[in-house]
């Protein structure tokens, strides 16, 4: 039960690879539909479609923020950080998942990078132990999922597409896309500022986000990088798991080889 | 047991496997002619094997498969034969495998040396546990003889195991007979070593995959009996 609940986890970890990854691509232009505000199609299917829209992005964005009645700061904050999301090429970023579960707490930490470039995301799992060691790298060019598994020490192919049903599934994600690619794009929901704190000249802000499916979530995000270091969910007021972000290097220019790189092992293919 | 009852367990054990074979697949997915030297002097055979790998949840994967081969000695009137079907889950950094086999040679020794024995059946479980690079396990395997001897054999086989360049374990073998034993994995697994010291003596096997060319050649002494082995998978 214990293995189950942490590979729960790591579902989650790996869906908020595919999350941030595709929440890059969208930022950057890759998938982008027009018959609703800011609804947008990530085809798990096909390798995307570049489309040259971003002005059609832009026009949407400001409609549905003219819509949502919150803040100026509030929207300011929600602006800095899509601005800083949406200049993202490439991302490497320490992750620490903590899921709460009844009496206990199961965590997982993982160490992931992603390019929108290569459209390459590459997850380390560091804990816990029924994990550590295991690497994903999902391609979505290619449309492939590498698992490298220490216990077996073979490489594992698979479908991009099969994985990310499993992790969506995970995530109860499965039928909604749209939520994935709008994960950290907080602009469509209701936010308002909680908390300000201000240490060293940076200030920190917790934001209420009142996410569908009556979640909340509550994001911590500073002012010197305004990306979120901390998102914690809650469901029907009761906290379902936090995630942390630290190490986070925002365009480090990382290279095909250092994120699909796996230990010399037997391929095998499912 | 009378000699026709034991030819017709093994003759059913066989006649098991190719049915189950034939239930599951329409085509095998690997086979092999073995051909080689060893006690019973020259040797040669067919290896057949049939696998499929589904995927079960993000991190993990299921096999399922048979395995078998049977090969005739030089001037023999009796040919050797080993079938087995198993079952294998691996989830994150944990493994499980279940194995039942029967026939009259032992469960081979990576999968190629043969050593002849009373025609039996048995079951071969293994728990194995990664923390990253290193990790410990703990296999299983008992046989019951079906001829009259009706001997029945078990060995317990605690070890650890690590990857340095391809992974290494060292186990203890506990049971009918002590010993323990050291094996080494090349990373693609072209390269495999096995070495052995149980009860009656030490025992090396060595077998090296060709990647340019569909052969496996295989070298081993057990009990001061040498066995050479060339298979040609097809």
């Amino acid at each position: 039960m214990k293995y189950r609940s942490n590979q729960f986890t790591a579902f989650i970890l790996v869906g908020f690879a595919i999350m941030a990854f595709s929440t890059l691509a969208l930022f950057s232009g890759v998938a982008l539909a027009e018959d609703s505000p800011k609804k947008i199609q990530f085809n798990l299917n096909q390798p995307p479609v570049v489309e040259e829209e971003p002005d059609a992005f832009t026009e949407k964005y400001e409609k549905v923020m003219s819509e949502i009645s919150i803040s100026d700061e509030a929207a300011e904050v929600v602006n800095q950080i899509k601005d800083v999301v949406e200049d993202i090429e490439d991302l490497c970023v320490d992750i620490a998942i903590t899921e709460m579960r009844e009496r206990r707490n199961e965590e997982v930490l993982l160490h992931l990078k992603v390019s929108v470039e290569h459209k390459l995301a590459r997850l380390e799992f560091q804990g816990p132990s029924a994990v550590r060691g295991v690497i994903v790298v999902a391609d979505q060019a290619n449309m492939e999922v590498h698992t490298f598994q220490p216990v077996t020490n073979v490489i594992l192919i698979r479908g991009l597409e099969d994985a990310s049903k499993e992790a969506l599934t995970a995530l109860s994600m499965g039928q909604d896309l749209t939520q994935l690619t709008s994960y950290l794009d907080f602009s469509q929901y209701q936010v308002e500022i909680l908390e300000k704190a201000e240490q060293e000249g940076i200030t920190d802000y917790l934001l209420k986000v009142d996410a569908p499916e009556d979640e909340t979530w509550y994001v911590r995000v500073k002012d010197d990088s305004w990306f979120p270091h901390e998102i914690s969910v809650y469901k029907e007021g009761i906290l379902q798991g936090t995630m942390n972000l630290s190490g986070v290097v925002l365009n480090p220019g990382l290279s095909v080889e250092e994120i699909s790189s796996l230990p010399n092992a037997k391929v095998e293919r499912i | 047991m009378q000699p026709w009852v034991r030819s017709l367990c093994v003759l059913g054990l066989i006649a098991f496997a190719f049915l189950a074979v034939s239930t599951t697949a329409a085509a095998f997915e690997a086979e092999d002619l073995p051909f080689g030297f060893g006690p019973q002097g020259w040797q040669t055979g067919l290896g057949l094997s049939q696998e499929s790998v589904k995927s079960k949840g993000l991190l993990g994967y299921e096999k399922t498969g048979i395995d078998g081969y049977l090969t005739h000695g030089e001037g023999d009137q009796e040919a050797f034969s080993w079938f087995s079907g198993r079952k294998q889950v691996i989830m994150g950094n944990i493994g499980y495998s279940l194995e039942l086999f029967g026939g009259n040679t032992q469960r081979p020794i990576l999968s190629t040396f043969l050593s002849s024995t009373e025609p039996h059946v048995g079951a071969y479980g293994e728990f194995s546990r990664m923390y990253g690079t290193i990790g410990h396990g703990l296999a299983g395997e008992a046989q019951f003889s079906v001829s009259e001897v009706g001997e029945f054999q078990y060995s317990i086989v605690p070890y650890v195991q690590f990857q340095r360049q391809g992974v290494w374990r060292f186990s203890l073998s506990l049971g009918s007979s002590f010993g323990f034993g050291m094996s080494y994995q090349e990373p693609q697994e072209k390269v495999k070593l096995d070495i052995t010291v149980v009860g009656e003596g030490l025992s090396m096997h060595v077998l090296l995959s060709l990647s340019e060319h569909p052969l496996t050649l295989g070298a081993g002494l057990t009990q001061e009996q040498a066995q050479v082995f060339i298979r040609y998978s097809f």
